[in-house]
């Protein structure tokens, strides 16, 4: 993510996109490794991206299916593990990718008014990712 | 009314006793599906059990009776003569004495249910003390009447709320505000005397078994310490259990709560309900308020 990312949240287009910035981190040792963006975004996200390790694992594999199966889901599709954090000023999103195991797109949003844009985005982003 | 948090089980912050009443009531959840049956413990007491729900227990030793909690429902006290009447001609005819109770106009089914609860929580918090083992599981007929019986979650919460009722009451309210169908949920405080997490309210019929509603409190109390070293104002996440599932949990005023979410339409109900709140120009996180205990509304 050296150049600016495709799926960037300020890109013009029809759909007002929320104000979102992105991160490529790895889950196993909580670096930000791929960043187009700078300032108190890149700070926030390398902070987050720093616990990853810690916060993938609270709610463990193990952890998350036993919920799905209790909650009467489906814990095949158990892999599905996105996490969602919210203040009453950012909203952080950690999802991590399917296709390339150990990387975790993460996601700041200086807005809490738009979760639905936010989320709507982020999604996008891993498609983007996961189809690469 | 009177105010009821002077009759309320005496569960204490003793570390060893909440495991013990927590292991009591994982014994509840032991018993088998469908089957009613008495949890004994020889001279000390017995917890009767229906569908792994409890209908009555009584210990050696109770500081209160189920008539003292009724008579003190009111003010002035109600007569003990009149209940204990209700008693006498219920066993006659056969017939529950909480359908007597409620037939002759003595309390309220809300009343009856919340002092069946701090009688049970009364008799568990006592068994707990014995620190003893159930000597069988009697099977019996099935007798009493479903709407009051207590899961062991529900149970456990109506012992964790007698530490600060008034907190309790704004915990029960706050999770019946937000909780949405297809989700089910508990309201918690840290606390080293439950094994991290002291549960002081749930849904209704929550019927998460302990051992799981326990870790995942604990699971998002860690979640939210993880996320304080990064952004110490998040009170609001949601981690996905698979594609349809979700855990939500919020804090406010030093209260964690989780909600379960069963699908994703119950999931964006129950987010788009508590970061409405968070936005909102009045809601800050905020450390509780220190208040004096008052009576259960």
């Amino acid at each position: 993510m050296n150049q600016r990312p495709r799926f960037a949240g300020d890109q013009s287009g029809e759909y007002a996109r929320a104000p979102l910035d992105f991160g490529l981190a790895s889950i196993a040792n909580g670096e930000l490794l791929e960043c187009a963006v700078g300032g108190e975004a890149r700070t926030r996200l390398e902070d987050m991206s720093a616990t990853l390790p810690v916060l993938v694992d609270t709610l463990g594999e193990v952890s998350r299916r036993r919920l799905a199966t209790l909650l009467g889901g489906e814990p095949a599709g158990a892999s599905y593990s996105e996490l969602v954090l919210v203040s009453k000023d950012h909203v952080y999103v950690v999802q991590p990718l399917q296709n390339r195991e150990g990387l975790a797109l993460v996601s700041v949003s200086p807005t809490t008014t738009s979760m639905g844009k936010i989320l709507s985005d982020v999604h996008a982003a891993v498609g983007g990712l996961d189809a690469e | 009314m009177k105010p009821e948090h002077s009759w309320t089980p005496s569960i204490s912050a003793d570390p060893r006793l909440a495991s013990s009443v927590i292991r009591l009531l994982e014994l509840v959840e032991s018993t088998p599906s469908g089957v009613a049956g008495a949890l004994r413990f020889g001279e000390h007491g017995a917890i009767l059990v229906d569908n792994r729900k409890i209908c009555w227990a009584f210990a050696r030793d109770m500081r209160f009776g189920l008539t003292e909690l009724l008579q003190n429902q009111y003010e002035p006290a109600l007569p003990r003569a009149d209940i204990e009447g209700v008693y006498r001609r219920c066993r006659q005819e056969g017939r529950p004495i909480t359908e007597g109770l409620l037939e002759h106009g003595l309390t309220s089914e809300l009343g009856l249910r919340r002092a069946l609860s701090k009688h049970h929580g009364e008799a568990i918090a006592q068994l707990a003390r014995t620190f003893t083992t159930p000597s069988d599981f009697a099977p019996s007929r099935p007798g009493y009447d479903v709407r009051y019986s207590f899961t062991a979650a529900e149970m456990l919460a109506l012992s964790g709320a007698n530490v600060d009722p008034s907190r309790a009451a704004r915990a029960q309210s706050e999770l019946a505000t937000h909780l949405v169908d297809e989700t089910t949920g508990a309201a918690f405080v840290r606390s080293q005397a439950s094994s991290g997490a002291l549960v002081i309210a749930v849904a209704p019929h929550c019927q998460l078994p302990l051992v799981d509603l326990l870790d995942v409190l604990k699971r998002a109390t860690s979640l939210f310490d993880v996320a304080d070293v990064f952004d110490p104002g998040i009170s609001l996440l949601r981690a996905a259990c698979c594609e349809r599932t979700a855990l939500v949990a919020w804090r406010d005023q030093g209260v964690c709560y989780a909600g379960l979410c069963a699908s994703r339409a119950a999931t964006a109900r129950l987010m788009s309900s508590l970061s409405e709140r968070l936005t909102a120009p009045a809601f800050a996180y905020a450390e509780p308020p220190r208040q004096k205990g008052a009576a259960r509304p």
